[in-house]
């Protein structure tokens, strides 16, 4: 009979989710099935996904031409793409583009939601319908091209006649277009329901326990809602930051690039340069700006965890170290 | 150390709280007129059904939500408007609801954070609470919750209810969600800790063994009512309504459908004549009766014939209990431990030692009262 010890033992382990015992192995014919199974997908990441990369790659490599024997230029793009100030100007262009979506569509919704949170029902009801609504992301594009339009646009008007600006040139200044580009993520962005989805679910008793214990509004969001949502938030943030930094639609809808390449992104530069037929260069460009976001989600994962409890991470390594010292 | 009172609570909740996709239902108010005092040091057990309202009780004593009227009193001071945390209460939950992303000791520790109190503090209450809750909590403090098992998160969470010193404990299904094994022994630690610090405690369970266990007294509620307060004997033998008579008890009191006529009962035409007190007591015409599992005689010659569905044997009761049904109810009987296997069993009620509730409604005509046992 096991004893007491053992069966507790058993019991914390299920209760952790360990499995004690290993799943039972598949038979060759069982694995035969789950490869059929798998092979649709693998076949779809194959060819759209491994190929157009690796192609990439070698492209990249050749003159890219129709015409003639394809040659071996070696780095000869990558030089030339490297030496281009349309180049490191598109880098720029989407660095701040990345950043300002990442403080408004990612960092705003956060805040947003849990003070949502607080409002009544019905507010919050509302405002998740709102965030719910199923845009089209081009037919919306289009309508704030016209919104921001300086001749006859809804926000001139309101800039003008309501709050009595001189006239903004919105989508024509350089200093200002990727504001207004970012704009229309802010109001319509879905993270903001997936945090409060979030939200919602955590348990009630968390905020009583800290309540009873004398937590203020502001402790009670530090300690308990930002590190329940803290695996959601990295999540989105990987996904803000893939997304920005390959934004392409809205700058090719809205403003083509303009005013004077002030919003030519990286991958709206590398469509201009296919227009060229310049498909090396083109290939190029792309290579150096998958290695520029794998290097920000390798850097990221390096030092953020997802889950708040595992210290797998640098700093989680680092914090569990420094924290068994504090008590 | 503290008295408290509920007076004349109501509560209801917001109905746009309630809002279902076809419509808001009208819900009658989670706490209906409810009044309750709780001695100092004395622990009361509020048990129930789920949705009775009595977790909205522990809130509302806790301060967590505030009553629509009534009054919460304090050692006779009102602290109805009063916010939780100025209450000196502690609270225990069904699901722990430690911090997620602090270790066992900053759980103890949060409150002395809050509250801007020195670090010794902290560290010497934490010590004291470890010494208090026994072998192998000091292990259970490094540790982040998640990575604790149901019981040891539950220490944790005593451990931080006790660390400041309430002046009452509200405990909320505390052992609800471990495993049997598990809730026994937790069950013991905390009755131990209750005896040992003398708190006033309210203590919410839908278990009514748990209540039986823990409590000095008892209070069933039913629809945001309490239906009745007492010591388990006075719930036992002298349940206010059908609901109590039903409810406390375990295996359950047997409801059976019965005729009384001058002074005799009849149970599937079979007939018995009514002690005195008991005829006396009674109005002619239809009745429910109910019997204990130990108010039968068992093979009696009187005995109206009972088929048996099985019997289960408690050796630790050195009883066992039979099951069969009788007159479209279902019976149970506590019979000694060696009682053979039968089909069936000829028992008569104990009329005397039985309720009476009337055919309709709930009310009870007649309850035996606590038993004289010196």
């Amino acid at each position: 009979m096991a004893s007491e010890s053992e069966v507790r033992a058993v019991q914390e382990s299920v209760a952790v989710g360990r499995t004690a015992v290993a799943a039972p192995r598949l038979s060759g014919r069982r694995r035969l099935e789950s490869w059929l199974f798998l092979l649709p997908a693998v076949l779809f990441q194959l060819n759209w996904g491994w190929y157009p990369l690796l192609a990439a790659f070698a492209i990249s490599l050749t003159n890219a031409q129709f015409r003639g024997p394809v040659q071996f230029i070696g780095l000869d793009s990558y030089v030339r793409m490297w030496d281009d100030p349309l180049v490191a100007q598109a880098f720029k262009v989407t660095a701040i583009y990345a950043g300002l979506s990442i403080v408004l569509t990612f960092l705003v919704p956060i805040i947003v939601a849990i003070l949502l949170m607080e409002m009544p029902r019905r507010a919050m009801r509302w405002m998740m319908i709102l965030w719910f609504l199923p845009l089209s992301s081009i037919a919306s594009t289009m309508l704030f091209r016209y919104l921001y339009n300086a001749q006859y646009g809804l926000f001139e008007w309101v800039a003008t006649q309501v709050l009595h600006l001189p006239p903004q040139p919105f989508l024509n200044s350089s200093t200002q277009v990727n504001f207004w580009l970012v704009f229309p993520g802010l109001l319509f962005f879905g993270p903001g329901l997936i945090y409060m989805a979030t939200l919602q679910g955590i348990p009630q008793s968390y905020y009583e326990a800290a309540e009873v214990e004398g937590a203020g509004f502001w402790r009670k969001i530090w300690t308990i809602s930002l590190p329940r949502m803290r695996p959601i938030i990295s999540m989105m943030l990987i996904f803000a930051l893939i997304d920005s930094s390959q934004s392409f639609e809205q700058q090719q809808i809205m403003t083509g690039g303009g005013p004077g390449g002030a919003s030519r992104t990286v991958v709206l530069y590398l469509y201009d340069l296919l227009q060229y037929l310049r498909y090396n260069d083109a290939t190029a460009l792309g290579v150096y700006l998958f290695l520029v976001v794998m290097a920000l989600v390798v850097i990221y994962r390096v030092f953020f965890t997802d889950d708040p409890d595992a210290p797998q991470g640098r700093l989680g390594k680092l914090r569990s170290r420094h924290g068994g010292g504090e008590s | 150390m503290a008295r408290v009172d509920v007076e004349d609570v109501v509560k209801s909740y917001d109905t746009a709280d309630a809002v279902t996709i076809t419509g808001r239902p009208l819900r009658p108010p989670a706490l209906n007129h409810v009044t309750l005092s709780i001695e100092d040091g004395e622990t009361v057990c509020v048990v129930g059904p789920s949705g009775c309202g009595k977790s909205t009780l522990l809130k509302v004593v806790a301060g967590l939500e505030t009553p629509d009227s009534g009054r919460v009193l304090y050692d006779g001071e009102d602290v109805t408007g009063v916010r939780p945390q100025e209450r000196g209460v502690g609270m225990v939950f069904q699901d722990y609801a430690l911090y997620p992303s602090m270790r066992g000791k900053s759980n103890l520790a949060y409150y002395f954070q809050v509250h801007r109190r020195s670090d010794e503090e902290a560290k010497r209450r934490t010590r004291e609470v470890a010494e208090i809750m026994g072998v192998g909590f000091d292990s259970l403090l490094g540790r982040i919750p998640t990575s604790l098992s149901g019981g040891e998160q539950q220490r944790v969470a005593i451990g931080r209810c006790i660390v400041r010193d309430p002046s009452l404990f509200l405990m909320d299904e505390p052992i609800s969600n471990l495993d049997a094994k598990l809730r026994e022994s937790t069950r013991v630690e905390i009755k131990k800790l209750l005896r040992r610090f003398g708190i006033t405690t309210l203590y919410v369970t839908h278990d009514q063994q748990e209540a039986v266990f823990m409590g000095d007294r008892i209070a069933v509620m039913r629809d945001g009512r309490i239906v009745q307060v007492g010591t388990f004997d006075e719930l036992y033998y002298d349940p206010a309504n059908l609901y109590v008579a039903r409810f406390i008890g375990s295996p359950p009191m047997t409801i059976l459908p019965a005729r009384v006529e001058a002074r005799r009962v009849t149970v599937e035409g079979q007939g018995w004549d009514l002690p005195d007190d008991v005829a006396d007591m009674l109005p002619s015409g239809e009745v429910r009766v109910g019997v204990r599992p130990e108010g039968w005689a068992l093979d009696s010659a009187d005995g109206v014939r009972i088929p048996l569905r099985h019997v289960e044997r408690i050796p630790t009761e050195r009883a066992s209990f039979l099951y069969g049904e009788l007159a479209g109810a279902s019976v149970a009987i506590a019979a000694p431990l060696d009682y053979p296997e039968t089909e069936s069993v000829q028992a008569t009620p104990d009329w005397g030692r039985a309720c009476y509730f009337s055919a309709e409604g709930e009310d009870t005509l007649r309850a035996p009262g606590a038993l004289e046992l010196f």
